[in-house]
């Protein structure tokens, strides 16, 4: 039977940090706390300190000029939004490639070797051809994560 | 490790609404138990007293995701006070004991 779990996010701050992910700079941190749902009491509870969701920087100096990470997740859980055109997959499916998905990005993950993107259904799809492992993500208009599937190494 | 998951954004975040127990804080239930798992045969009678019903949130080992790592999981958990009777009377043995918990996706 697969494991079943759920994960309810509080985001708790979103800041501006300095920090050495490829290339020393300045990033805009989304932090979150996961809680759980207290019945008997009527509230969520938090059950943890609060730590990155999502990460994102710009940088016109560096060879990777666009930067995402997904804090401790295999996929983006939120994606940074375009203020005036909204979510633009397209230009986030390049930049979790180059960034996210990237060797240097996220260690320890399966490298996909092909991605692709659908902005009428706020899709993206990264795969790599030889193991079958891959990334089939779909988000809502305000960046959150809809829904997902993945099979991933780590 | 191979994770193979799927996600999905809820707006229902209660995982313990669907639990439904058959007891209630203030009952009580006596059970004769025996065993013979020393070569002799021994028996009890053993009385739970009701006692509280909340959530608890449970280290859950052996996840999904790892074998090492907790994952954090509500539960509607059942406490009962555990009392033996010693021939003339049940005395306390232990108290607050977790004799039932679940949840929406662990009953």
């Amino acid at each position: 039977m697969m494991f079943r779990d759920i994960w309810i996010y509080d985001i708790t701050s979103i800041e501006n940090v300095t920090l050495n992910w490829l290339g020393t700079n300045i990033f805009s941190q989304l932090n979150a706390t996961q809680c759980y749902y207290n019945t008997t009491l009527g509230l969520l509870e938090v059950y943890e300190n609060s730590r990155e969701l999502g990460l994102f920087g710009y940088h016109n100096t560096d060879t990777i000029q666009h930067k995402l990470r997904a804090g401790e997740n295999g996929v983006p859980f939120i994606l940074p939004i375009n203020g005036t055109k909204g979510l633009e997959v397209d230009v986030m499916a390049d930049i979790i490639n180059s960034s996210c998905y990237s060797p240097e990005g996220n260690p320890g993950i399966n490298l996909f070797d092909s991605y692709s993107s659908d902005t009428l259904l706020n899709r993206i799809y990264f795969s790599n051809s030889s193991d079958g492992y891959f990334s089939d993500i779909y988000y809502y208009e305000n960046g959150t994560l809809d829904h997902a599937s993945v099979e991933l190494r780590i | 490790m191979l994770i193979e998951a799927t996600m999905r954004q809820v707006s229902d975040y209660n995982i313990t609404d669907e639990i439904e127990w058959g007891v209630s804080v203030g009952e009580s239930y006596t059970y004769d138990y025996a065993d013979d798992g020393e070569g002799f045969e021994e028996g009890y009678e053993l009385r739970f007293d009701i006692v509280k019903i909340n959530e608890t949130l449970f280290e859950k080992y052996n996840n999904g995701f790892s074998n090492e790592y907790p994952i954090y999981m509500t539960h509607q958990t059942v406490y009962a006070d555990l009392f033996v009777w010693n021939g003339s009377h049940f005395l306390l043995d232990d108290s607050n004991m977790m004799i039932g918990a679940a949840n929406n996706f662990y009953p």
